[in-house]
């Protein structure tokens, strides 16, 4: 395998941070096309151990799995520098939105077209809360679904706990599902 | 306000969620419920600039420092956003040993369930804002459907949401 130059391999988490729209997944992908299928600097074998690791830590799994790829390249500064790479040009065009939204909010053009978008943004979050859910509905899991997710939306849609201790109380609940014999 | 401060709450969010939008729980929790500093107006205005660009989908943070303090707000809410990425190296070098531990995959799991029902139910307040009538209810159905029957791009049903709203404010 060849040994990636720093200024390439930045420029290529630039690129696809910056033109792959759709979040983490179709960035993953990219990468993995440029990184092993193109470039042969990694296995899939590897790049998919660093890709799977990704998903367990905490924070957005795509700068995880980003950080980790880089740095199995080219230590620490190749880390830092695809992070950046990936991540400021998406906030400097999130920053260019809403300053461009907060001079024409006024307009009721624009006031139209923002609520629309509103509405659509609340359906991504139902449906992103329904893929998360989806791999164990898909094994059937239903009452742990019901007890631990369905859990969570009333304990915090009623604020009866703070989303942390929802979390951590999750963990206990799981392991006493676990011995209760519930899939 | 104080930025450090602003991190702290930001880098909780961001360090207790395991995807780019299952931290808007705490954040929301933090920000709009308990300190009362953001609107979900803003909340969900930053959500859809974050979905509108390419790149991670929890960049929505930048937005949401930016709301809070302006320019060194977005800043920090980018530090926020890129700080775990480098915990993350740390860590995956532990998880390497533990990952295939059927006790650690099954604590997982239990916080992903959980996580994703902080994540509807901090959406329930966010409909109840931004779905008033009957056309909205209509706009969501329609966006929900898109979202799960077609593989369009995020980008391209918030556009297509935002052109139909204009749309019926233009003919009715």
């Amino acid at each position: 395998m060849d040994v990636p130059r720093f200024r390439e391999l930045t420029a290529i988490f630039f690129r696809s941070g910056s033109f792959t729209l759709g979040g983490g997944n179709p960035i993953q992908a990219a990468l993995h096309l440029e990184l092993v299928e193109r470039r042969h600097w990694l296995d899939s074998a590897e790049f998919g151990l660093i890709y799977g690791l990704a998903r367990f830590t905490p924070g957005t799994n795509v700068l995880a799995c980003s950080a980790a790829l880089a740095w199995r390249l080219g230590g620490w500064p190749a880390a830092i520098a695809a992070v950046v790479a990936v991540s400021v040009p998406a906030s400097v065009l999130v920053l260019l939105l809403l300053t461009g939204y907060q001079s024409t909010r006024d307009n009721p053009w624009v006031g139209r077209a923002i609520s629309g978008a509103l509405v659509a943004v609340v359906a991504l979050i139902a449906v992103s809360s329904w893929k998360i859910v989806k791999p164990y509905a898909v094994q059937r899991r239903w009452l742990r679904i019901a007890i631990l997710s369905g859990g969570a939306t009333v304990a915090l849609a009623n604020g009866w706990l703070s989303p942390l201790s929802i979390l951590a109380l999750a963990v206990f609940v799981g392991f006493a599902l676990d011995r209760l014999g519930v899939q | 306000m104080n930025l450090l401060w602003l991190y702290l709450l930001l880098v909780k969010a961001t360090l207790t969620s395991f995807s780019g939008m299952t931290s808007l729980a705490i954040v929301r929790n933090d920000f709009v419920l308990h300190y009362h500093l953001l609107t979900d107006q803003q909340l969900t205005t930053a959500i859809a600039a974050g979905r509108l660009a390419p790149g991670p989908n929890g960049v929505y943070l930048v937005g949401i420092g930016y709301y809070l303090a302006g320019y060194p707000g977005a800043a920090v809410g980018w530090l926020a956003l890129v700080t775990p990425a480098f915990l993350s190296i740390l860590l995956l070098h532990w998880l390497r040993r533990y990952s295939d531990r059927p006790g650690f995959r099954r604590a997982l799991d239990s916080v992903l369930m959980a996580a994703a029902g902080l994540s509807l139910a901090s959406a329930l307040p966010l409909a109840q804002d931004s779905i008033l009538d009957a056309r909205g209810a209509t706009l969501a159905v329609v966006a929900v459907a898109a979202f799960l029957l077609t593989k369009l791009d995020s980008f391209w049903i918030i556009l297509g949401a935002a052109a139909l709203s204009l749309l019926y404010f233009a003919v009715l």
